[in-house]
């Protein structure tokens, strides 16, 4: 219990501490977003910012952000602990809340797929390329997918776009869904939001699969010379066995530890990819905010993603003696 | 328990499965079928280069941030659009205005039969309330749009029947009818359903938008159905007004989508694959002509020939900013070494592949300019503007002390002619050819287009920039000439869209001489060339060559776009508040 409430404590450290510098650094911009959108809107009704001095102390004052940058703090903490993120300046009248919620599932739902998908395969190809041993066809197709893994996800993803989408038509180019498609709880829905994930999740899956493959190879080499996968071999156990329960096993706490921080950084998109392929996720929302200097969505983005890292960290430490049971005792310490 | 334990746990799951697909299935039958491709209409929304739509859910124009080209705009509509390609003024809601003697009254004449999508009339009382809005908004609160430029240029307001009202002027301005009753470009007002905002406290918090309720609540012949971030939808009103009062057919695109694309590439996808039906202005001809190689279905304003697209009122500049402290811009002589360094002929060849024209002078090329162009030709030639003579720019920068430096550019006291040149993304193929041009004349240019160029050159925070004409004249100098006038020369520090921040006290008494005469008065052309003498006189800035909106236009599901050969209005859906979208979308004809 007390070791439940160190670790609560100290991930409420992190997380403040990170909120803090989330909330310095986009205001050390010279930029002041709010004139600037008052002059867009007013420069394009005839170029005349005839007021626009007035309007933009106006708004700094509902934005809060004619305050002292210190009470601009600690007005964030105090929203941020009541999980209140503001009103965006680029969205206004909008909450921040409602556009991250609006945008997170799309990235759960793309990034999460193909992290478990690129885990599951990369991690079985990089376990089975060691145990199959030298000269089997999967040998080949772990340097394949290495080649791919060194190419960035963006770049896999604008040559998919180019043969799957431009050249041969199978997949929309980007977007989330088909334009003035109306999703609702529907088998045409799923179909269509699926095909639309479809390039962006295999560009993801394509560049990550080979790193998964090459640290969990690594860790079956140091397996496989192993006292007990001797024993086990001299007890006469079946090879799925010895495969899955005492190589796959032992191998794969170092892959899950890595797959935990990865499906912590799910929630903020993989900016990248989404903006490539258009894909309406926090990845996007994050993006468009940094063009537009909205200093409360960047908070807003951010913050979700420092809370959902500072809950897997502390989750994860939770649990992992769990999955080695050497932390739990200590006996790896000796 | 027991009963889990005596069946196995596949069953549950594939219990489970089919009741998730039953629910689907039924979910599926129980929407309605959307319109046909072929009677939808899609186009790219405004999204400032972001991958979403800038403020899908902010429906009130006058609010912080509001921008109503995503969709909003076919809710709306204007007393008057104007087709400034053929200086057409074309009323809608309104049939006439006039004007009294002195200028300093106008009388609008609403059109009879206009109905808001509620059902309520549309009168003068909803003008008036609208305008009547503003002027107190811009005298106390001041957080609408709009709202001190109502509030500096009308005294009163008076409704004199359901169908009049008149609009007394706090002084005589004849282009009053152009700066606030008739929509083009981003000018002109959007009129509110009183009985609606009269109830409303804070009006600038005020989105206007509830689908469920009706709203934003328009007379236009479409209304929103769905928003977000990523694509606003707008369905077809049978009800439409302008059917009943005979004042136009109900029109044949039953849907409009309007999506976010964030750059040219994305455009060119989605046009190419038929997703869209015009994409957003794009960067370069070559880019178009590509475009229209790949899609036989596709056009342009100027057919599949250059330039690939319709003139527009920003003719683009080199500036100098005359209020930039210690710049070596503040010499004429430098400044004139400039204009005598720029090839705008190898500038159209290598930027345009040849599809521009070069300009001298700040105005854009339409018909109703001319006028004014063809009175300047002489003091275009009296001050050397359209000379490209590396001697002569060389010659002036000596006499302003300036010798070549070990890297061959031009410096005085240790210090180079010159400075990071700033513009936008979308000017940097010309740009790119101008720091070209300068460096061989041995100026210091650096080609410098980063996301906060348009900020810096517009606080004043750069000694030269290119950028267009925003706001310029298209059918009177006015609009251009005011640009240079001392009221709105902003000082270093504040945003503008007027950035030479030059001024000049005579050329002050010339404009508020033309000012005071109407649009087409035969007075305004000597005028206009007195203050043009002073203009050209100062090397205000170099003009380069004239602006195109490059779009392009899908004929697979849709015809009767505008062209050369029937230009009945710019074929721009999402250019600003124009009435130009709705003008569209009211006489685009379907392939099938």
């Amino acid at each position: 219990m007390v070791r439940i409430f160190k670790r609560l404590c100290l991930m409420i450290v992190v997380v403040w501490l990170a909120a803090t510098v989330n909330f310095i650094l986009p205001h050390l911009t010279e930029r002041n977003p709010i004139e600037e959108r008052l002059a867009q809107a007013m420069g394009e009704g005839g170029g005349s910012t005839a007021g626009m001095e007035e309007m933009v102390k106006q708004y700094r004052q509902k934005f809060g952000v004619d305050q002292p940058l210190w009470r601009q703090y600690l007005t964030m903490l105090s929203d941020s602990a009541r999980l209140d993120l503001g009103v965006s300046i680029s969205h206004y009248p909008d909450r921040v809340a409602s556009h991250v919620l609006q945008a997170l599932p799309w990235s759960i739902g793309l990034l999460g797929t193909a992290t478990l998908i690129s885990f599951a395969i990369g991690t079985t190809l990089g376990a089975l390329t060691v145990w199959l041993r030298a000269g089997h066809w999967l040998g080949r197709v772990v340097p394949l997918l290495m080649i791919l893994s060194a190419i960035p996800f963006y770049m896999v993803g604008l040559i998919l776009i180019y043969v799957f989408a431009l050249i041969l038509q199978w997949f929309p180019s980007g977007g989330g869904m088909g334009v003035g498609f109306v999703a609702g709880l529907n088998w045409p829905s799923a179909v269509e939001i699926g095909r639309h994930a479809f390039l962006p999740a295999m560009s993801i899956v394509l560049a990550a699969t080979g790193i998964w493959a090459l640290s969990m190879r690594g860790m079956m080499v140091t397996v496989q010379g192993e006292d007990y996968m001797n024993f086990g071999r001299a007890r006469g156990l079946k090879d799925g066995r010895l495969f899955w329960r005492y190589a796959v096993r032992n191998g794969i706490t170092p892959q899950v530890t890595t797959l935990v921080l990865s499906l912590s950084h799910v929630v903020t998109g993989a900016v990248l990819v989404e903006r490539v392929f258009s894909y309406p996720g926090v990845g996007t929302l994050l993006y468009n905010s940094v063009l537009l200097v909205d200093y409360f969505m960047i908070f807003g983005c951010v913050l979700v993603l420092i809370i959902t890292l500072g809950i897997s960290l502390m989750l994860l430490d939770l649990l992992y003696p769990l999955l080695d049971p050497r932390i739990r005792t200590g006996a790896g310490d000796a | 328990m027991k009963a889990y334990q005596g069946k196995p746990p596949a069953v549950y799951v594939l219990a489970l499965l089919a009741i998730f697909t039953a629910c689907l299935t039924a979910e599926a039958a129980a929407q309605a079928a959307p319109p046909p491709r072929e009677r939808t209409l899609v186009f790219v929304g405004r999204s400032d280069g972001s991958p979403t739509l800038s403020a899908p859910n902010n429906a009130n124009w006058y609010g912080f941030g509001a921008d109503i080209r995503n969709g909003f705009q076919f809710v709306y509509e204007p007393l008057f659009t104007l087709n400034h390609l053929t200086g057409e003024h074309i009323p809608w809601l309104a049939e006439r205005y006039k004007y009294n003697d002195d200028f300093t009254s106008v009388q609008v004449f609403i059109r009879k039969g206009v109905k808001w999508s509620d059902g309520a009339d549309f009168d003068a009382e909803d003008v008036a309330f609208t305008l009547n809005m503003l002027m107190e908004n811009g005298r106390t609160r001041r957080d609408l749009a709009k709202s001190v430029e109502t509030a500096a240029l009308i005294k009163l307001v008076t409704v004199e029947d359901k169908l009049t009202l008149r609009i007394d002027l706090n002084a005589p301005d004849p282009r009053y009818i152009y700066r606030q009753l008739t929509n083009y470009f981003g000018l002109g007002l959007q009129w509110v359903p009183r009985h609606i905002w009269k109830d409303v406290a804070d009006k600038a918090g005020f989105t206007f938008l509830d689908i469920e309720k009706g709203w934003p609540v328009g007379t236009g012949a479409w209304k929103v159905v769905k928003t977000s971030p990523t694509e606003m939808i707008l369905d077809r009103r049978n009800d439409w007004w302008g059917v009943a009062a005979g004042f136009r057919p109900l029109p044949a695109v039953e849907r409009i989508v309007a999506i976010a694309a964030p750059d040219d590439e994305r455009n060119a996808q989605l046009i190419i694959n038929n997703q869209i039906d015009q994409t957003q202005t794009l960067a370069t001809p070559s880019l178009v002509k590509s475009i229209l190689d790949r899609n036989p279905k596709l056009t342009t304003f100027s057919g599949r020939k250059p330039p690939y697209g319709y003139l527009d009122y920003s003719s683009h500049s080199l500036y100098f900013n005359h209020m930039a402290e210690g710049s070596p811009f503040q010499d004429v002589r430098v400044r004139r070494a400039v204009v005598h360094a720029i090839n705008r002929k190898q500038l159209i060849e290598f930027a345009w592949d040849g599809a521009n024209t070069p300009n001298y002078t700040p105005l854009p090329a339409f018909e109703k300019l001319q006028p004014y162009v063809d009175g300047t030709t002489d003091l275009v030639k009296k001050y050397g503007v359209d000379v490209f003579d590396l001697a002569l720019s060389a010659k002036l920068m000596t006499e302003a002390g300036y010798k070549k430096d070990s890297e061959g550019l031009w410096a005085k006291d240790g210090k180079r002619a010159g400075g990071p040149l700033e513009m936008q993304p979308q000017y940097a193929g010309v740009g790119q050819v101008i720091a070209q041009q300068l460096k061989r004349a041995g100026f210091d240019a650096r080609f410098t287009s980063t996301p906060d160029s348009f900020r810096k050159f517009r606080v004043g925070q750069s000694v030269w920039h290119i950028f267009g004409h925003n706001g310029g004249g298209v059918f009177d100098t006015n609009d251009t000439l005011r640009m240079y006038t001392t009221k709105n020369k902003a000082p270093i520090g504040t945003m503008s869209f007027f950035v030479s921040r030059w001024s000049n006290p005579e050329f002050d008494t010339i404009f508020e001489k033309m000012e005071r005469l109407p649009i087409g008065d035969p007075a305004l052309v000597p005028l206009y060339k007195g203050a043009m003498d002073i203009w050209y006189r100062e090397a205000v800035e170099v003009p380069l060559e004239q602006a195109y909106h490059l779009q392009a236009l899908n004929e697979t599901y849709w015809t009767n776009w505008p062209s050369e050969q029937n230009p009945y209005a710019p074929a721009c859906l999402n250019c600003f508040v124009s009435g130009w979208g709705a003008l569209l979308a009211h006489s685009l004809k379907p392939v099938k």
